[in-house]
């Protein structure tokens, strides 16, 4: 009677509708995970492993910053403060170094639009290439005693003006050799 | 609260010394001299950073007051500076020299901050004699400077009533003011300064480079004036004393005087012109103008055409330099706007990342720290 497979199966069915409860205590699905979890030797990671990608993160955003900061640097700083006039300008007032770098800046202006237009009247420019000569062999003796001179801002003072001249005659000089040329045109 | 008190006190303290050093620290010394000197006498100035005077007097002696004066915010290196400026003078034959000087050049290299020195020396001397001076970075005033003398000045005016015959003036980077004139030889160059020759005469040649000057010319018998960039008045108040004869190369010649000339071309292309002004003279004054504009008038110019020489004109010139660069243009344009939204984004992103990564760091080393077990 015991052999009975249905009656077997339906004991077994019988026991398991009894004991529902202590099975699904006894393996639930978190318990069992976690042994199954402690059987498995997790692989050791090293620092490098654990923190690499961060760190290379972190890097990649620092390098981009000082990027950022550089290029910033260069659009606002137009002119770097290198030279002695310069230095010595901002240490006494920072209006002289701003007219130190402005004219410059226009000097150096005039100086390319008279090259540009010097095959116009070769020998003009020649000559009047004398005389800015002579004022900037002024300026760099001016330059050179600035450092050595405790009177610095008289000095300053020479340099601003001598560049105020640069400036000037350059001016007078374009002025004439763009009228020869539009004279040339004109005859032509 | 007596805590608070003291330290009050001690900071008002404090204050006022730095006050008092402040005080102290332009520091002064006096050097004199005094030589008996005869009639017709040289006197050789070299002065740098010197505000010289002179002052004639009817003794037969030259005596001068140097004071100096030094400044620094370091009292210890305003002292130093101060010992190392010298007043050299000493006479020799029928010549005094007094000259300005750094007694030790070692002391200049340790200039640190803010430094000033100066000069003002003031001379005694009697009418007559001769100068041979050079005065560079200050002003020269001198009531008589006579025969024979040659006077060089820059970055500095030289400021005088009284010219005798064949004096020969050289001035640079700054002014001339000269009441009366005979005979002269005039160097006026890049003149920052209020430049004017009143009554010259004589027989005088002037050369006038890249300023602006006027030279009264009536009295002139023969001359030369060359004129180069530069915009010049020749003041007549009456008929010349010599004919005249301009020549104008690619400048302007403006004439509002009530003398008549006559205009003539020399070149085909009408750049050079000749102006010609006769009086049946045997003499005449040259004058050869380049790349110049020249007015011939009855009249001094207004104090602003010495002085507005340069700045208005460089003013307007880097308002030119602005414009021609279109940095005011760009800035505010849409594609600097981009620009400056690009790099404003990027810098937040960079800045987010880093944070999230920093952050990321953080709680991973509080895991760790939380799961190591310490001995």
């Amino acid at each position: 009677m015991h052999n009975d497979p249905k009656e077997k199966n339906d004991r077994l069915i019988q026991f398991i509708d009894q004991h529902q409860d202590s099975f699904e205590e006894d393996f639930s699905s978190d318990k069992v995970w976690n042994k199954i979890e402690a059987t498995i030797s997790t692989p050791h990671k090293s620092f490098k492993q654990r923190y690499l990608p961060i760190l290379t993160k972190v890097a990649a955003a620092i390098i981009l910053m000082i990027a950022g900061a550089g290029i910033w640097g260069l659009i606002n700083s137009k002119s770097q403060v290198t030279d002695i006039e310069l230095k010595v300008a901002n240490q006494y007032n920072p209006e002289y170094a701003d007219q130190i770098i402005k004219f410059t800046g226009l000097v150096e202006q005039r100086q390319e639009e008279l090259k540009k237009i010097s095959y116009s009247a070769p020998n003009f420019y020649q000559n009047f290439s004398k005389d800015l000569d002579e004022l900037e062999n002024v300026y760099t003796n001016l330059k050179s005693n600035l450092y050595n001179n405790p009177n610095r801002e008289d000095l300053l003072i020479a340099l601003i003006e001598n560049l105020e001249m640069q400036a000037d005659v350059l001016n007078q000089q374009l002025a004439v050799i763009k009228n020869l040329k539009q004279r040339s045109h004109e005859k032509q | 609260m007596k805590n608070n008190k003291s330290f009050f006190l001690l900071l008002l303290v404090s204050i006022f010394s730095l006050n008092l050093f402040a005080q102290t620290g332009k520091l002064t010394k006096t050097i004199e001299g005094s030589y008996n000197v005869k009639s017709g006498s040289n006197l050789k100035l070299s002065t740098s950073f010197a505000q010289v005077e002179v002052e004639e007097w009817s003794k037969n002696t030259i005596e001068f007051k140097a004071v100096i004066e030094a400044e620094s915010s370091d009292k210890k290196f305003t002292e130093k500076l101060l010992n190392s400026l010298e007043v050299k003078h000493n006479q020799e034959g029928n010549t005094v020299s007094i000259e300005t000087a750094f007694a030790n050049s070692n002391q200049k290299n340790s200039i640190k901050g803010k430094t000033s020195f100066g000069y003002k020396i003031k001379i005694f001397a009697p009418k007559g004699i001769i100068y041979n001076a050079s005065v560079k970075f200050g002003n020269f005033k001198v009531p008589t400077i006579a025969s024979e003398s040659k006077v060089n000045v820059e970055f500095g005016s030289l400021v005088t009533n009284d010219v005798k015959k064949n004096a020969k003036l050289t001035v640079k980077f700054g002014g001339l003011q000269v009441n009366k004139i005979e005979d002269p030889t005039v160097d006026l160059e890049f003149a920052s300064d209020k430049s004017v020759l009143k009554a010259v005469s004589g027989k005088s040649t002037i050369n006038i480079r890249y300023s602006n000057a006027a030279v009264e010319i009536s009295d002139i018998s023969e001359g030369n004036i060359n004129i180069n960039f530069s915009k010049v008045y020749l003041v007549t108040n009456k008929n010349l004393n010599s004919n005249l004869n301009l020549v104008s190369k690619f400048g302007i010649f403006n004439n509002s005087s009530n003398l008549n000339l006559t205009i003539s071309n020399i070149d085909r292309n009408g750049q050079t012109k000749q102006y010609e002004y006769l009086n049946g003279k045997k003499v005449q004054i040259k004058t050869n103008a380049e790349f110049s504009t020249v007015f011939l008038s009855n009249e001094y110019p207004n104090e602003s055409f010495f002085k507005s020489k340069d700045k208005n004109k460089l003013d307007a010139n880097f308002s030119d330099l602005m414009n021609s660069l279109k940095f005011d243009e760009y800035i505010a344009s849409e594609s600097f706007k981009d620009l400056m939204q690009n790099v404003q984004e990027s810098t937040i992103k960079a800045l987010e990342s880093s944070m999230n990564a920093l952050k990321d760091v953080h709680i991973k080393l509080k895991e760790d720290l939380q799961r190591t077990t310490f001995p």
